[in-house]
């Protein structure tokens, strides 16, 4: 993603959900964008694949979406429509609410099949014998043992974990090279989430799929992330190796993030506190948008916008104080 | 605990009727099927102390909230508030002692009435509470809101303008208004976001010292549970498996569930990943809770005696026990 904006006209104003983003998503990699609500993380996820409703959605001018050698932003609606499932895949939130109640699990799964047939240029259709045999392949691996009776099922009849496995089984017949995944584990328990997450790093090296992994959970971001991005009112304030950025956080929102999660290896610390909220998307500060919020303001940061700048090998960070 | 207990639940159990039995299972003599909701659940909550309830979602941990403060009656069991049986009261006694006893729900949105004002919020447990002179509800309802952070011109707002953790300040001001000595804290900060999540958390940390509340956390999130009480209960299939001092409970986790639950919670720290710590399986259905020690089918360790007989608290640490045949094996 090149310096994409995206606008969203409404009653009250123009929402600025996306003030130029760049972002990049290398072969077989997770990049994890973290964020709190509202800061434009689900919009960006939602932008490359062209979801967002539009209007009142407008990719403004200069916005790159490049997959592979394609500008997605370019892209008329029917030639998008044709990446999705096959090049780019979508997992949301709420499994519920992504899969249809009236048809069952095989039935969801055996239509990715087929539509990733008939996008291709291969013309000879595979019996339903041999769609159904890649449904319960596709259903094993995401380690649901009884695949044949799994797919007669409705979405109704499994559990959260369940649902959201056979999410990941759809997402994954499709064989996508990117998988979008928006707060994936969010409505799961721990327990239940800690198998997903596993699960989703084995299917990654399995099938060779890059994870553009969207989450609020900097505990998540650490357990499945190569690489981060730190997302702040609709722009990116830092990008860096997992590793590099829990280690020496750089952007003071990093480190307000990362300080106010009570750990429990310093639970008689008194967790610290950003001040302030997330600020309003129609009228974001001017300058900096963590100025309002930030202890180390200088009176530049409340004027001038700073640029993602690399700073130490493979960190970026868009602060003056670098 | 030393002192004399604050509140006290023994034996809480709460059936929920499901469904309708069919012809055939009434001829048989069978009734309506049931929902264990909470199951024989025990503990004691002294002054100043709060108590951590943690499990995760189905677990029993809300219904536990509203059948201690019996806003649903309880099937069975007994909830003591100081010298009195709340269980055994009758409705308008039990009315006289709710401002002692308030809670505060999980979703700021919902909890609030949208077409009523802040101050008539806030102030509706006074009203509730027969206070009638209007200058002391305004000078009560100025003063908790400033605790808890909010500026006076809140009062004439509705809670649609204000963010999610403003409103869960006027969610804790409402809840604090009467003067309360227990409080029931209902996953206070699971809608937010985590900085919000950490302003709440102290504000609260310090409103538990300042007005010296004894209360009861409880979230499905381990860290935030651990940050807030002195001591924890871990629920699984509506019972309490294990219970003791926060610091007892993360260093010698002593059940299986225990064990996996603080395994399973995310670091905050890539160069920590685990590297194997699986749990299969999830959650039993409160229908049909298995027989034995509930956690058996999905217990790595699980033997004979774990699917047959109901296992006992045995105490691993001081004020600290777990239930699991492991312990006693």
């Amino acid at each position: 993603m090149q310096n994409v904006r995206l606008e969203f006209g409404t009653e009250q104003g123009i929402v600025h959900a996306l003030r130029g983003v760049d972002l990049t998503v290398h072969e077989n990699e997770v990049l994890g964008l973290v964020g709190e609500s509202g800061c434009g993380k689900t919009v960006l996820g939602l932008s490359v694949l062209g979801l967002n409703p539009s209007p009142p959605a407008k990719l403004l001018e200069g916005s790159r979406i490049l997959f592979r050698e394609k500008d997605i932003a370019k892209l008329a609606p029917d030639e998008i429509a044709l990446l999705r499932g096959t090049g780019i895949s979508m997992i949301f939130q709420e499994p519920a609410t992504s899969l249809n109640p009236v048809f069952t699990i095989g039935d969801q799964i055996a239509e990715s099949i087929r539509l990733r047939f008939q996008r291709s240029e291969n013309t000879n259709q595979p019996s339903s014998s041999a769609i159904n045999d890649q449904v319960h392949e596709a259903l094993r691996l995401v380690k649901i043992a009884d695949p044949e009776r799994i797919a007669r099922r409705y979405p109704h009849e499994l559990s959260g974990g369940m649902k959201q496995r056979a999410m990941i089984a759809m997402m994954m017949a499709s064989k996508p090279s990117l998988l979008i995944a928006d707060e994936p584990t969010t409505a799961l328990d721990v327990t239940i989430q800690s198998q997903i997450l596993r699960l989703m790093r084995d299917l990654m090296t399995e099938i060779k799929t890059s994870i553009l992994f969207i989450t609020h959970d900097l505990g998540v971001i650490a357990e499945i992330a190569d690489r981060v991005a730190v997302m702040y009112a609709g722009r990116i304030v830092e990008e860096a190796d997992v590793n590099g950025l829990f280690k020496d956080p750089l952007h003071p929102y990093t480190q307000g993030l990362l300080a106010s999660l009570p750990k429990l290896s310093e639970l008689d610390r008194e967790i610290q506190q950003l001040p302030g909220s997330v600020p309003d998307a129609i009228n974001p500060p001017g300058g900096c948008s963590f100025h309002p919020r930030c202890k180390f303001v200088m009176d530049r940061c409340r004027t001038e916008q700073p640029e993602l700048k690399e700073v130490k090998l493979g960190h970026k960070v868009a602060c003056y104080l670098h | 605990m030393q002192s004399q207990p604050v509140l006290s639940v023994t034996d809480l159990v709460k059936h929920y009727a499901v469904g309708r039995a069919s012809l055939l299972a009434k001829r048989l003599g069978r009734t309506k099927r049931v929902l264990h909701a909470l199951d024989g659940v025990t503990f004691d909550v002294a002054r100043d102390e709060t108590l951590g309830i943690v499990g995760e979602s189905g677990c029993g941990k809300t219904t536990l909230a509203r059948t201690m403060l019996l806003l649903t009656p309880p099937t069975s069991g007994k909830v003591r508030f100081r010298e009195k049986e709340l269980t055994a009261l009758p409705n308008d006694e039990l009315r006289k002692l709710r401002p002692k006893i308030q809670i505060v729900f999980q979703d700021p949105i919902s909890s609030l009435d949208s077409r009523m004002r802040v101050r008539d919020i806030v102030a509706e447990p006074l009203v509730a509470a027969d206070v009638k002179d209007r200058a002391v509800i305004r000078d009560k309802v100025a003063a908790i809101l400033e605790k808890v952070g909010l500026s006076q011109d809140a009062m004439n707002r509705f809670p649609h303008q204000f963010s999610g953790g403003q409103r869960q300040r006027i969610g804790i001001a409402r809840a604090l208004v009467c003067g309360p000595e227990f409080l029931v804290l209902d996953e206070p900060t699971s809608a937010l976001d985590a900085s919000i999540q950490a302003q709440v958390l102290n504000l609260l940390r310090r409103l538990q010292k300042d007005m010296r509340l004894s209360s009861v956390f409880i979230s499905h999130n381990i860290n935030v549970v651990c940050y807030m009480s002195d001591r924890i209960a871990v629920m699984y299939a509506g019972e309490i498996v294990e219970m003791g001092p926060t610091m007892s409970m993360l260093s010698k986790p002593s059940h299986p569930y225990t064990q996996t639950l603080l395994a399973s919670v995310p670091r905050v720290d890539p160069s920590q990943r685990r590297a194997n710590t699986e749990i299969t399986g999830e959650q039993p259905s409160p229908v049909s809770p298995p027989s034995g020690c509930r956690f058996h089918p999905r217990c790595p360790y699980a033997f004979e005696k774990c699917s047959q007989m109901k296992p006992e608290q045995t105490v691993v640490a001081p004020n600290h026990w777990a239930a699991c045949h492991l312990l006693t094996k």
